[in-house]
Order: C-alpha cells, then structure tokens, then sequence
C-alpha cells in the first residue's frame, strides 16, 4: 500500500521543501498523505468574490500582506483510493470513482470535501479542513494565476468588460485538455506542490463576499460574506454552490466552467 | 488484430455482412432512365463549395440571375469524432461536419448534388431532401455502396428551410441519422425574405445550428464506450436509441463546439438570420437575453413569419429560421429552453456581440447589496 513516488519524478522530490510520510496501522491501510510547507513571508493577495467602486464593477485592491506562521498543505490531490476508503467507512457520501491510487478524486462537492476533513481528522486526531482561498494563493506560488478586469474595469461600457473576461477565460480553459490525468502530470511547482493549477478546481473554505472598494481602487472599505458559495480554486477562481460536484454546465448560462472539481487539505498544527 | 474495416476493405465479407447490406434497402432502390426526358441543356449552371457550419456559403439574398442549375458535391466521412470531453461516436457525416452544410438556393432553382461515398467507408448511404419531391426525396435514386458516386437533381419548387438525412432503408435510417447525417438546405424566395407585411427583409450574416440528439452507450464501469468501427457501435447503441433519452444534445456536433472560442460572433445593429435543423426529435431554440424578431417557425417563406418570439418550435425533422436585431452588446446564449438539454446535455451556443451598452433598454439601478431586513422587502407581499 506505500504509495509509489516514482512517478513524480526525481526533480518534484527534491523540490518540496519538506515531507512526511506516516503509516496508518493495519487494516485501515489509510497511508498518511506527503505534505508540503508553505512558509511564512509576504505576498499578495487580492480578497475573493464581486467588488465595485459605486455600483460598477472592479477588481479588489490587491493588499500586500504577512503571515506569521507557516502552513502544511497535501503535496497531492486526494486520490480516488482514500476517498474511497472513506466512502467504505461511512465517513464519505459515494461519488464516482474508480477507487484508484493514481488518480485524484474529483466529482466531489464542497459538503464532500469537507465531509472528508471531517472524517481525516477523526481518524488521525489531526485537524483537517481545506485551504483557505488565501492560503490557497500562497500554495500555488509560481502557479497562481487570476482572471481580472484590469484597464478594462475603467471602460465605461458593461458590454465590454463582460465580453473581455469571456474571451479571457475562454483562451485559458481551452489551453489545457479537461479530461483527468494521473497524480503527478502537471509536476510541481516552486513550493513542491504538485498538480496545482493543472485542470482541477479545488475547493476552498472561501465564501462568496460582495464587496465594497474606496473610490480611488485602493482598499476594501466593507464586504458581506455568502457562505452558500464558495471559492473553487484554478486557472481561474469559480464560485460554486457548495453542493454541486461537477460544474462542467457552467453555473449559469455564460460562464466558463471549471473542468474537475478535487480538492486538498491543510493540515493545522 | 482485423478490424471490421479491414476485413470488409479486403471485400470478403461484403455479401455477408448485416451492417453493409440492408433488407429494407433493395426494394426501395429505383432508376429514372425510362422516364420522359427533360432537356436543360440552356439553363445556366453554377457551383457553390460548401462550408462546414455555423458558417454558410456565399450567397445572394435576393437573385439577380434566372434559375439555374446550381451545382454541390458532398463527400459522406465515417469517422470517429469528440462529442463531449469523455465522449467519443463513430460518427457518419455529411462533409465531414455534423450537421452537413447548409446549402442555399433559390426557388425555382435546380439543386443538382454529386454525392461521393469513398472506399475506404463501410456503409451504405444515400441522402432524402425533404426539400424535393418524389424518391424519398431522392433517397431511392442515391442508395450508394463505398466506393461509388451518385448525381442527384431535384427542382426546388418551395421556398423555405428544409431538413436532408441520409436514410438507406430499415434500421439504419435512425441509426444513420443520430450519428450525424443530417444537414439543412434553404431555398430563398427569388426576391428575398418579407416581413409580416410583405416588405423585403435582408440579414447581415446568417449562421448554421444544427442540433444533433446521441445515444452513446456506456460500459460496466460507467463511462462512454469507444469503438473500433462504425459498425461495432450498431447493437450497444441501438439499445440506446430505442430508450429515446439521449445522451448528449449538441449544437455543430460537439457540447461546446460554438461557446469559448467557437463562439458565434454579431455586432450590434446587425440582423442575424439563425437556421435551427433538428432531423430527429423536437427542440425549442430560445435566445436568452434576446428575441426572434421574425420568425418562420416552419421554416417555410411562403408564411408570413411570427413576430416577437421569445421561444420557437423545430418539429423533429424540420428546419426553421428566425432573424434577429441585436439591440444590446454583450453575451447572449441561444439554447435549446429544454433547459436540461440546453445545461446538462450540450444543447448551448453563445453569441458574443460587439457595441455601445444602452442604458435605456437594461439598467441596474441597485447592484446586489445587503438591506435591512427589519424594514425592507415588508411591501413586496400581498
């Protein structure tokens, strides 16, 4: 049941900054995930959800910010062999899977993921729970990329900023096959965490926020919370009802939809 | 390891195959070599290539010449094609395209088709334009074996938007159909389209929808089957098809073939002419966030057309028309309002559309903001 790592290649291995690998005791055969640090340090980071300056649409101010502390995040997307061990102990709800250790669940829901954090942490008595958007951003490091208005915000014109992030997203998804790949195919980027930006969404603790933005662009003056939704990670940042496992359809009738909806944990200290 | 193809490619089991040879198909075959010939040797004779769809070929809307005989090849393609992410059919088309192409003429118009079945094709084919009269609408004269050709010409006396589809006799006439062959073909009035009060209408560009309903079946493990050959996904999909819930409804041929970066494109102020075919089963276009100024729901241009539309009808094995102003910029989806056909099934195609954002026709006079439940929204009950 040890996991096998040479399909992640010499290369990934030595650039995680750290990893750690416990086995569970017999007959869980549960194999504790290798995980990642993210350290402490700056960066930046602009805040999820809708934002406006009055009543028109914006990008939320980036703010440059410092954590304190580092954090551990799965190296790995869960795979389909522990969710389902999972789903075999009652922890999970069943979602489609072949129940295999190569490749990453995904069909899962924000209730499943955390379902799953859940059920991790009562049987590792560690706390589990899924990133937090932010924290997320920190993990994807040379990874990360966003969907912005940019210039565009300043367009009077909603036609055109709504046609520009269509365009904008459209060129993004269709750089990349959809269809579901092995552990390991995107590699790792400069955090050693592998797979990250690749054709999975993850899910976020993240909820929806509406936000209000100072008339210069500058700062975030107030932003109300929408728990209901939640912040799905990727080539672009998805808000996703939190029951919903596979949002290929799109949320509604124009977007460009995630392709896979997997996720990875945190492990708190 | 022979495939089918390969065996059949070498000629031996062309006799005793059941997927080559149909029963219905024989006693349906027929010639016009006795009838009372028909001399058009001094019409004039023009060609027109085919485009695939959305697109449509070149064409005047309203003629500027005498009927002629207009002239179209087609080459029938049997191949295996990407329907959705997961999903591949081994798919029969017309062009290659799924739908086939839209052809236009004029009425009055000889449509004359040479229709080219390759060698390298396992099955028979033919084609029944419902735009023509007599045959089967062709379909007993053009019955062709891979390897041969047929020249079909047929007069278009009706003026409108009408289905073709391949339909060699039997079972294999659905079969042939949900795996792509079908096409549209429009017959212009020879003065062009007219309003509800008989003024002429013209559009700036016209695109192509072609929605397509498959069957693909899955294996054991619940994903969509793949298949060696054309003919090896007859039984599994058959079983399919006879449930009558399709798998996957499309427009041109692939869920997401004309969103992203196939989206269709329009700028504001242009009359855009949509033909919708559907050869198999009802659907019910519906253009979210617009409108069908005229629509001839038929299909057929000697009814006035239907004003304001908000959904129309395509009766499974026809093909309508609906042109359309685009007063706002922005992006519209032009769905199937079978919504789970439209969402969950591939039916979706979006039109992004350039211009000036008018405040006048569509304001957001509140952005999405917290209120005060203590004293707001008490008013909006009875």
């Amino acid at each position: 049941m040890k996991r096998s790592v040479s399909i992640f290649g010499v290369g990934i291995l030595a650039a995680a900054t750290t990893t750690a690998v416990y086995l569970w005791p017999a007959p869980d055969a549960l194999v504790l995930p290798e995980m990642t640090v993210i350290s402490a340090g700056e960066y930046d980071y602009r805040p999820a959800g809708d934002f406006r300056v009055g009543t028109r649409v914006v990008d939320a101010p980036i703010e440059h910010r410092t954590a304190r502390l580092d954090f551990e995040i799965m190296k790995h997307h869960v795979r389909q062999s522990e969710y389902s061990i999972c789903v075999a102990q009652g922890g999970c709800e069943a979602t489609l899977t072949k129940g295999s250790n190569d490749y990453p669940q995904v069909d899962v829901s924000y209730i499943d993921a955390t379902a799953y954090a859940r059920w991790l942490s009562k049987k590792t008595k560690q706390t589990w729970r899924l990133p937090t958007d932010e924290e997320w951003v920190r993990a994807a490091g040379d990874r990360f990329s966003e969907v912005i208005l940019g210039d565009i915000s300043n367009d009077p014109d909603p036609s055109k900023r709504w046609l520009l992030k269509y365009r904008t997203q459209a060129l993004e998804r269709n750089a990349i096959d959809p269809e579901l790949r092995p552990i390991g195919s995107f590699g790792a980027n400069d955090k050693g965490v592998v797979d990250i930006n690749g054709n999975i969404w993850e899910w976020t603790e993240s909820c929806f926020q509406n936000g209000k933005v100072s008339k210069d662009g500058a700062f975030l003056v107030e932003s109300t919370s929408y728990c209901g939704v939640r912040a799905a990670q990727g080539k672009h940042r998805a808000f996703i009802i939190d029951f919903v496992r596979d949002a290929k359809g799109g949320g509604c009738a124009v977007g460009t939809p995630p392709d896979n909806l997997g996720f990875r944990l945190v492990r708190e200290s | 390891m022979v495939t089918r193809r390969d065996a059949l490619l070498g000629g031996a089991l062309i006799a005793a195959s059941p997927y080559v040879i149909t029963k219905a198909a024989a006693s349906e075959v027929m010639n016009t070599s006795d009838a009372a010939p028909v001399d058009l040797s001094s019409m004039p004779r023009r060609k027109h290539k085919l485009v695939a769809p959305p697109f449509v070929h070149e064409h005047e809307q309203v003629s500027t010449v005498p009927p002629a005989v207009v002239q179209f090849e087609m080459n029938i393609i049997e191949k295996e094609v990407q329907i959705d992410d997961d999903t591949y059919l081994q798919a029969m088309t017309f062009n290659g395209s799924m739908p086939g192409p839209l052809m236009v003429v004029h009425e009055g118009d000889y449509v004359e088709l040479t229709l080219y079945n390759p060698p390298e094709n396992l099955m028979q084919h033919n084609i029944d334009f419902h735009a023509a009269t007599g045959a089967l609408g062709g379909g007993s004269l053009t019955l062709v074996n891979p390897g041969e050709k047929t020249v079909l010409r047929f007069k278009a006396t009706r003026p409108g938007t009408f289905v073709y589809h391949c339909a060699p006799g039997g079972p294999m006439i659905p079969w042939h159909v949900v795996s792509g062959m079908s096409g549209a073909i429009m017959v212009l009035p020879r003065d062009g389209l007219k309003d509800h009060e008989n003024k002429p209408v013209s559009y700036d560009r016209a695109y192509y929808i072609g929605e397509n309903d498959f069957y693909i079946p899955k294996d054991e493990n619940g994903d969509y089957m793949r298949f060696e050959d054309v003919g090896e996904s007859y039984s599994d999909t058959l079983e399919v098809m006879n449930g009558l819930i399709p798998t996957h409804v499309t427009f041109n041929g692939k869920v997401g073939a004309l969103t992203g970066e196939g989206a269709l494109t329009a700028k504001q102020g242009e009359n855009v002419l949509f033909v919708h075919s559907q050869a198999n089963r009802d659907s019910r276009p519906h253009l979210i966030g617009g409108h069908g100024d005229l629509v001839w729901e038929t299909g057929k241009f000697n009814n006035p057309p239907e004003r304001d539309l908000e959904t129309w009808f395509i009766r499974g094995g026809s093909a309508g028309a609906a042109l359309y102003e685009f007063l706002q910029p922005g992006v519209y989806a032009y769905v199937n309002h079978n919504l789970i056909e439209a969402v969950n099934l591939g039916a979706t195609a979006h039109v992004l559309v350039e211009g000036n954002w008018n405040n006048d026709l569509m304001e957001q006079v509140v952005a999405p903001v917290e209120y005060d439940v203590a004293h707001e929204g008490k008013t909006a009950l009875p």
